[in-house]
């Protein structure tokens, strides 16, 4: 078991390496560039090329990726064009966030989607099966923005139940240890800021976490469904077990094999999924800071940022292989 | 002897001494589909009196499983009771409140089925599934549970029982799973078993342990056994009485040996013809036409559109026979003229109607090469582990030679994981062989470059087990068969059309089929379709791989008589793959014995079977249940101990003397060469001589 995780983060060696060389061509291959978007597009032929000569962006592609590289492997992404600070502490900071934001989405997303799933598909073809299915559709073809903006005018705006924007009320002092604001809020003590930052969080994680919801929800309905018409669930009933046990031991264990895979699957696409979220509510995390960055054609934020994401995404999916593992006795890894 | 039917009542002649443990009077079950309400059971009634083994006995869609759901109060969300009764001691379980019913399943009617892998939860222990069973059926946990399970799995004689508790059910093998479902069942102490098709999805020689196992527990436990199958050998050689099934209906009734020796109702007559007799004497006979769909049954006497006694009388269109009881005998019967049974009998043993035998034996010309060479062939599959390293290799056929002639057919017979269906694989050329050759027609498939030319392509074609998943569903019936012919662009569209059609009629089909869609084919018309895919470019080898395995008993007879009249009318070879000894009996030229990828027996059929050399195929012949309960219970018996071993670690010297009761210190060491004993070949260091135990058949008609 710990030869495959190493053989696995071994591998990730070379997809790391073979995207950042992608991602490296491609912000290149953007109209623009960073001296225009810093001087604005009447900027003269000799400004652009005095801050193109600053940055090292005249030296030929392939020089300026080795040294791109030199710098990554000595832990240093380089530093944002436009707001001058490191990549590497702007991630400190902003990772935090942003994993607070899936984690609470993904939160929502599955301990209401399962159960969501599960009854539908025990009043299978009833209304509630029917209410469900509908409901899912709405909720994955409803645009995140859409459905972000509108809570913040409903809830935010009208009703001010919830604050509208960021992560913690301004006026509120809190140190920040891990970056983590629940957590610094259990760590500070502090009730009354810990239920500040889970308001602050509640409606970007609803709208970020809607679609994984109904995804959830559906996989769920149709893994149960499978599952009810397995042979062991028939054996399960001949024995003369109580309808609940049956449920609890036998269906709903191998139901959430499926299951499992779609929550990793969705876990990375929430990780960028948060881009429209984070803007919307001027959340500080990862996808605001990246959108930021493909406006000012900020070559080493989203070379930086990227890279990052699809580390995320392979590790999430590594956890999830590794758990397949423990839940399916069927697969041993060696 | 009179045998007017009887018109007593039901109890009032059959055993009066002895009260039922269970019975089921006049059952009605409907199933809910989108054209309303469909009849699955019409009225069935049966009795299960201690101690008894009465065999359910029908073809698929019979309505026996639903029976047994019915019973123990499982039937499926759209199914439900609408009629009728299920006494058990002195109740009506179909009035049970559901709570009430739990206490009946497990504890007073047990269940087991037919797969028994998939009826196991796949994330749980099989000893976690036992003690639930246990804790379920006993309602407290005692501190020794876990003895208890180690107890259970000992009396289902499981080998190592402590280990086994311990793994999952894909650890173990089918016959070990069956096992362990059985402890499950008996879990509770029940006083009625049912097991349904409890060793349809089994090899044989792991079925006859099974059948053992139960008929033991049965008698040492004071159990009744509903045994639902559609194996009449399983039946002749396990129950006592036999309940006949056909269309949600009890058709016939009686002792075992009455209902196989003078059976009176023209289905079971039929059936009992359409099973292939492995002793090769008795040959099969079909009965035409298929089972009625539920939703249009036939009025009147739902066989009569099938039967020969009917000779159009209108009595049997029009009138519904009640379950009589012949005076004299304890054998009921639903037919308006059981009686004349007598006189079918009379006239002669219904083996008078079998097809002629003409191409038993290939017309060889020995001047020419045969057909196919099959030259040392092997194929080792490298098992990955991970990603980067090797797991081992599996030799899944090893060194095996064998030739085809023009026109004949060579059966490989084998139990699953012997590797018979490699070998098809390579002479279809969908595998390439590790090493050794192919030679067709003396065109050499295995070297060079350009493997299988395109024309010996052509010439060798591919009948599959699965007639449903052989067939793309989206496609009609007349591009389905015509595909060959454009695929080799042979023929204009109206020519593909009219040999589509002459193809049809050749497997028994209509032209009008030509414009439907495989799903409105049952499995026996969609098997048709395939072998007429595989006969419209006109083969001159036909690989058959399992192609009467999924079919029932009396579809499987048409199917077998239809490969004997395309045998006998072009010349064409068949590399016919199967498991089942009967139906190989039935069909093959020569057979050849398959063990752990390697061919252990190989010669002409009829020598095979009446003087096997090798000891696995004396097992696999034993092992056969044979559907004539005197002559099956009396032959000589031989249950192999344990399973096939893995192919990855295949057993040192001959494959076999694990399992082997002959083996001695040399079987371990030298693996024994193919010798040549009278015609045939056998690898074995002790091989057998005299002839096998089969006696003669008696089936039907003495």
């Amino acid at each position: 078991m710990l030869k495959y995780i190493v053989r696995r983060l071994i591998l990730t060696v070379p997809i790391l390496l073979g995207l950042s060389i992608l991602v490296f061509l491609f912000v290149r291959a953007l109209p623009g560039g960073p001296a225009i978007a810093l001087l604005g597009e009447r900027a003269t032929q000799e400004s652009v090329e005095q801050i193109e000569e600053e940055l090292g962006l005249d030296r030929p592609l392939p020089v300026q990726y080795l040294s791109y590289l030199r710098n990554i492997l000595s832990g240093d992404l380089g530093s944002s064009v436009s707001t001058r600070r490191p990549i590497v502490d702007e991630l400190k900071q902003r990772f935090p966030a942003t994993f607070e934001l899936a984690a609470m989405a993904m939160l929502f997303a599955v301990a209401a989607g399962i159960p969501l799933g599960y009854v539908a598909a025990k009043r299978y073809q009833g209304v509630l099966d029917n209410v469900s299915l509908v409901a899912s559709l709405i909720g994955i073809s409803f645009p995140v923005f859409f459905l972000a903006l509108l809570m913040k005018y409903v809830f935010a705006v009208k009703l001010g139940w919830l604050p509208t924007v960021g992560r913690i009320d301004v006026t509120r002092s809190l140190e920040h240890p891990t970056g983590f604001y629940l957590l610094d809020a259990i760590i500070a003590g502090d009730g009354e800021a810990f239920v500040d930052v889970l308001e602050h969080l509640i409606m970007p994680a609803i709208a970020l976490g809607t679609i994984p919801l109904a995804i959830v929800a559906r996989i769920t309905r149709a893994a149960v469904l499978d599952v009810l018409g397995e042979d062991y669930v028939r054996t399960a009933k001949a024995k003369g077990l109580d309808p609940s046990v049956v449920d609890r031991r036998h269906v709903l264990r191998n139901a959430m094999l499926p299951v499992v895979t779609v929550i990793g699957l969705q876990t990375g696409l929430l990780l960028t999924g948060a881009v429209l979220t984070e803007t919307v509510f001027s959340f500080p995390g990862l996808g605001s800071w990246i959108l930021n960055a493909i406006r000012f054609r900020d070559y080493a934020v989203i070379q930086g940022g990227i890279l990052f994401f699809a580390g995320m995404f392979i590790v999430v999916n590594l956890l999830v292989d590794i758990s397949y593992a423990f839940l399916n006795p069927r697969i041993r890894y060696r | 002897m009179s045998t007017l039917p009887d018109s007593l009542p039901d109890g009032a002649r059959e055993l009066p001494s002895m009260p039922a443990r269970l019975q089921v009077e006049d059952l009605h079950v409907e199933f809910s589909t989108r054209r309303g309400p469909v009849p699955v059971l019409s009225g069935v009634s049966l009795d299960l009196r201690p101690r008894e083994r009465v065999a359910l006995v029908g073809e698929s869609g019979s309505g026996k499983s639903v029976t047994a759901l019915a019973i123990m109060g499982l039937l499926s969300r759209n199914g439900w009771v609408s009629g009728g009764s299920v006494t058990y001691a002195g109740h009506d379980l179909t009035l049970l409140p559901e709570k009430e019913y739990r206490k009946v399943r497990g504890r007073e009617i047990a269940l087991i089925f037919q797969d028994p892998t998939g009826s196991l939860d796949p994330l749980r222990t099989v000893g976690s599934q036992v003690a639930e069973a246990i804790v379920t059926a006993t309602g407290h946990r005692k501190s020794d549970l876990r003895d208890q399970v180690v107890q259970a799995l000992h009396q289902m004689q499981i080998p190592d029982p402590e280990r086994r508790a311990g793994q999952y059910p894909h650890e173990l093998s089918g016959g070990m799973n069956q096992r362990v479902m059985i402890a499950i069942a008996l879990a509770g102490g029940p006083g009625i078993l049912i097991a349904d098709e409890p060793t349809t999805a089994l090899d044989a020689t792991t079925a006859a342990g099974i059948m053992d196992l139960l008929g033991t527990l049965a008698h040492d436990r004071d159990m009744s056994v509903l045994l639902i199958t559609h194996d009449l050998g399983v039946v002749a050689d396990f129950a006592e009485r036999v309940e006949l099934m056909y269309a949600g209906r009890i058709v016939e009734r009686g002792p075992v040996n009455d209902i196989f020796y003078r059976p009176r109702h023209p289905y079971t007559i039929g059936l009992l013809g359409s099973v292939p007799d492995v002793s090769g004497q008795r040959v099969v006979k079909a009965i035409r036409g298929s089972i009625p769909s539920l939703t249009a049954l036939p009025t009147g006497c739902v066989f009569h559109p099938r039967c020969d006694r009917m000779q159009e009388r209108h009595t049997c269109r029009e009138q519904a026979p009640d379950l009589a009881l012949i005076s004299g005998s304890d054998q009921r019967v639903a037919c308006h003229f059981s009686d004349e049974a007598d006189r079918e009998h009379a006239a002669g043993p219904r083996q008078e109607l079998a097809e002629p035998e003409t191409s038993r034996s290939a017309d060889t010309d020995p001047a020419t090469h045969p057909l196919v060479e099959v030259d040392d062939i092997s194929v080792v599959f490298h098992l990955k582990q991970g990603l980067f390293r090797s797991g081992g290799q599996v030799t899944a056929v090893d060194r095996v030679s064998f030739d085809i002639e023009r026109g004949e057919t060579l059966a490989l017979v084998g139990e699953s994981g012997s590797g018979k269906s490699t070998t098809a694989r390579v002479v279809l050329g969908l595998q390439a062989p590790t090493s050794g050759r192919v030679v067709f027609d003396g065109v050499d498939l295995t070297t060079g470059d350009k493997r299988f030319p395109k024309g010996v392509r052509r010439r060798v074609q591919a009948v599959f087990q699965d007639p449903t998943s052989s067939l793309d569903p989206r496609m009609l019936v007349l591009d389905i068969v015509t595909e060959p012919l454009v695929v080799h662009d042979l023929g204009s569209p109206a020519e593909r059309r009219q040999r589509a059609e002459e193809m049809l009629d050749l497997v028994g089909l209509h032209p009008e089929h030509l414009e439907r869609k495989p799903a409105e084919f049952s499995g026996g018309q969609r098997q048709r379709i395939a072998i007429a895919r595989a006969l419209i470019v006109e083969p001159d080898l036909i690989v058959c791989d399992e192609p009467v395995t999924a079919l029932d008993v009396s579809v499987q007879a048409q199917v077998l008589l239809m490969f004997e009249r395309i045998k006998a009318h072009r010349n064409v070879s068949l590399l016919f793959i199967a498991h089942d000894l009967a139906v190989v009996r039935q069909i093959a030229d020569r057979v050849a014995v398959i063990y752990l990828g390697e061919i252990v027996e190989s010669g002409p059929a009829d020598e095979v079977f009446t003087r096997p050399r090798h000891p696995y195929t004396r097992a696999l012949l034993s092992a056969i249940p044979v559907a004539d309960p005197r002559r099956g219970r009396d032959r000589d018996r031989i249950i192999l101990e344990g399973s096939t071993p893995s192919a990855l670690a295949p057993p040192s010297g001959c494959r076999f003397h694990t399992r082997c009761w002959k083996a001695e210190d040399i079987c371990h060491t030298d693996p024994p060469a193919l010798a040549p004993h009278g015609p045939a070949l056998a690898a074995c260091h002790f091989p057998e001589e005299g002839p096998v135990h089969m006696a003669t058949p008696g089936g039907g008609s003495r």
